[in-house]
């Protein structure tokens, strides 16, 4: 069963189309990965399948329910917005209990105590959330969104701004929700954290679908043409290398992308006759190149407005 | 329904428990009945120490009775147990030297500077024998470095006018004392109705108690505005901080707005009818002790609680809808600019209403229904009273009104919520209510 069914949905706001003739099926049990620049349409797709807001055309079902309209609010449902979303002056334990009444859920406080230990977190149920620091808060929001046991989670961004230790708690508990059979959408700017943890990854650029499907579908789509290289030294002039469209230079390394008629072996000779390699693979690119060659002219368009 | 009490309950304890609103239930006795304790405190705590003044008598005439009626002054200012409440007056004569005036004003002014004298007066020779209409009189001239301590002018002025008053009338050939008693006010007594009993006896009008007849809907008045000052701050913090904080996303995502709405004005009237219960029956123990219980007019009691839960819903829902359309306190403040006016109508016209309090205007002002809850209740507990069918109409189109108004605000609300950037124009406030 699909945990989410999208139909051909269209939402505008005012004169600027956010999301156009967008489908997607989210298959139950699985971690979906949302990925897209700022202001493309994640939030707002998000949004639609919440049933916070509802699409112009098209139809949603979430968890076998139509979801179109109306704005019946679904306890099986968890969602963590981007950002802070607890109240600064409450206490952790009650604003967690508050959240855990509104989704039908009485007496929570002992799978509250259970779900603080289990973030690490112990014995800040009677501190304000005001005292907390920003990796704290985003562990007790994402408790208020999995203490009803939902069988859909939406996380909005849910690992910006961690530090890895932080992180890694929050990463073993998104696997433990999947292990536990919850389907996990989640939103993230983070390349590496979706292509380590989705099992699909979803890419909207300008309200569009542009990416969906698996990690190794998406890369199977652009091939084997990215070259990793290591050399000692520096000033090798890579532009001039035969067949090479575009350099990815991270410093330490460097990455190339070739045309498809290029023959790797000859780059490999070219490049051994000007530097001595120490790293040379051929590799799919990364999913963080596919979204720079996706977004990249558009991102850098917007930044320059 | 279940999770609109959950909304009303956390609205409601988060309310009663900041700090503002103990401080309030604490601070307004404290002003209300704090002015009688604080002068009780600082009374005997005043300055009474004897005050000298020097007297630049130049009719020679007024010197002797100003000391005469100083020293009456000063037997009159000790309490039972002989204490002083008040400075007495310690007089001084000053030789007068019409030639050298200024110089001898001078030196009373430094002395004053240097502290061993209080102040001096002058008086012209005109003053006490000011008999002719056709003469100016001149006034008495009171020098001092302390112009806000009135106390001598003030008992200057009596003193002096009374001598002066009784010379006139002496030469005049009248009687001073004669003029007394003709002068003698007649006092007017201020009456209820007579009434006839069950045995067929007239029972006898009662005497108004004039604190009383003012201080019952003064204080119905003051409470309902109290309450609603006390609930529409956080009401609209609370929404925008849920904006801010991108908590209202959360709870949209678990909980209709409608419902979410609801639950918030549940929670507040909740708060409202908290502290009025909390000021009704400290009042009434109050009133109690000083066995004057039958004051507090107990048979409002109902009508009082449901105009309050009435006008939290019906402003509660404007400052609602007003919160969800800001980003900040601050952007909010022009927006609730026009319920403020709204809410103020009913405060401005109140002087009005207590003393016609049957007049077209306070009737009228009563059954329009944002001035309903406040202006009803003041005439409700004042004489002559309210006929039932006023009542009924000023309650029937207050719950319209109330409705119109959440509904529209529920509308606005859903919006606004979330609505990012700058806030919306009062049209297209307008445009989203008929729009949804």
């Amino acid at each position: 069963m699909h945990a989410v069914e999208i139909e051909s949905i269209c939402k505008s706001f005012g004169s600027t189309r956010a999301v156009d003739d967008l489908s997607l099926k989210v298959p139950g049990g699985c971690i979906y990965g949302f990925i897209g620049p700022n202001g493309s349409g994640k939030t707002t797709t998000l949004r639609m399948i919440l049933r916070i807001i509802h699409p112009d055309s098209g139809t949603i079902r979430v968890l076998g329910e139509d979801a179109t309209t109306g704005n019946a609010a679904n306890d099986r449902i968890g969602y963590l917005p981007e950002e802070r979303g607890l109240y600064r002056k409450m206490l952790v334990g009650e604003v967690l209990e508050f959240y855990a009444g509104l989704k039908g859920v009485r007496h929570a406080r002992p799978e509250v105590e259970r779900w603080l230990d289990r973030m690490q977190l112990p014995g800040v149920a009677k501190k304000k959330v005001e005292a907390m620091s920003k990796g704290m808060a985003q562990k007790i929001q994402f408790i208020a969104t999995v203490l009803h046991k939902p069988e859909l989670v939406i996380l909005d961004e849910p690992f910006s701004g961690l530090d890895p230790v932080n992180m890694e708690v929050l990463r073993d508990a998104v696997l433990e929700l999947k292990r536990n059979g919850s389907t996990v959408i989640f939103s993230t700017h983070d390349m590496d954290v979706a292509e380590r943890m989705c099992d699909f990854v979803f890419m909207i650029f300008k309200g569009r679908k542009v990416l969906d499907g698996t990690l190794d579908a998406i890369k199977e789509q652009y091939g084997a043409d990215t070259l990793r290289v290591r050399i000692d030294g520096n000033g090798v002039a890579f532009h001039e290398l035969p067949g090479v469209q575009r350099v990815n230079d991270f410093g330490r390394f460097q990455e190339l992308r070739i045309d498809k008629s290029a023959d790797p072996q000859a780059i490999l000779r070219q490049l051994a006759a000007r530097a001595h390699i120490k790293h040379f693979e051929i590799a799919q690119p990364s999913l963080h190149d596919i979204f720079v060659r996706i977004a990249g002219p558009a991102a850098q368009e917007q930044n320059h407005e | 329904m279940s999770k609109l009490w959950v909304v009303a309950m956390r609205e409601y304890r988060s309310t009663v428990r900041t700090k503002a609103f103990v401080v309030a239930i604490i601070l307004v006795p404290v002003f209300m009945f704090g002015g009688i304790g604080v002068t009780a405190l600082t009374k005997g705590r005043i300055d009474n120490a004897p005050k000298k003044i020097a007297v630049l008598d130049r009719s020679g005439r007024a010197y002797d009775f100003l000391v005469e009626a100083a020293a009456i002054r000063n037997e009159r200012i000790k309490d039972d147990t002989g204490k002083l409440t008040d400075s007495p007056f310690e007089f001084e004569n000053i030789e007068v030297e019409e030639a050298r005036l200024d110089a001898i004003r001078l030196e009373l002014s430094d002395r004053i500077r240097k502290n061993t004298l209080f102040a001096f007066i002058e008086i012209a020779p005109e003053v006490i024998d000011a008999g002719d209409p056709s003469v100016a009189v001149p006034p008495i001239r009171y020098y001092s470095n302390q112009p806000t301590y009135d106390s001598i002018t003030r008992w200057l002025s009596s003193v002096v006018n009374d001598k002066v008053r009784s010379a006139r009338l002496a030469a005049a050939g009248i009687d001073p004392a004669l003029v007394d008693r003709a002068m003698v006010p007649v006092s007017v007594d201020n009456l209820g109705l007579l009434e006839r009993t069950a045995s067929g006896d007239v029972k006898q009008a009662e005497r108004v108690n004039p604190m009383l007849v003012f201080m019952v809907p003064f204080g119905i008045l003051m409470l309902m505005w109290m309450a609603l000052m006390l609930t529409t701050q956080p009401i609209l913090s609370g929404v925008i901080e849920e904006k801010m904080q991108k908590i209202s996303e959360v709870l949209l995502g678990s909980v209709r707005p409608f419902e979410l709405m609801l639950g918030k004005l549940v929670g507040f009237a909740g708060v409202a009818i908290t502290l009025i219960g909390i000021y009704l029956i400290g009042g009434y123990a109050v009133a109690n002790y000083y066995g004057k219980a039958d004051i507090i007019p107990m048979h409002l009691v109902g009508w009082f609680m449901m105009f309050m839960a009435l006008a939290i819903f019906m402003y509660g829902a404007l400052f609602l809808a007003a919160g969800a359309c800001c980003n900040e306190l601050r952007e909010a403040q022009n927006l609730v600019m026009p319920i403020w006016l709204l809410l103020l109508i009913p405060m401005f016209s109140v002087g009005t209403v207590l003393q016609y309090p049957s007049s077209n205007f306070a009737v009228g002002l009563s059954l329009f229904p944002p001035a309903t809850p406040l202006v009803m209740m003041v005439r409700m507990s004042m004489a002559p009273g309210v006929p039932l069918w006023q009542v009924g109409i000023g309650a029937i189109g207050t719950i319209l009104t109330t409705l119109l108004f959440v509904w529209a605000s529920g509308r606005v609300f859903r919006v606004g919520l979330l609505m990012q950037g700058k806030p919306p124009k009062p049209t297209e406030i307008i445009k989203w209510v008929f729009q949804g």
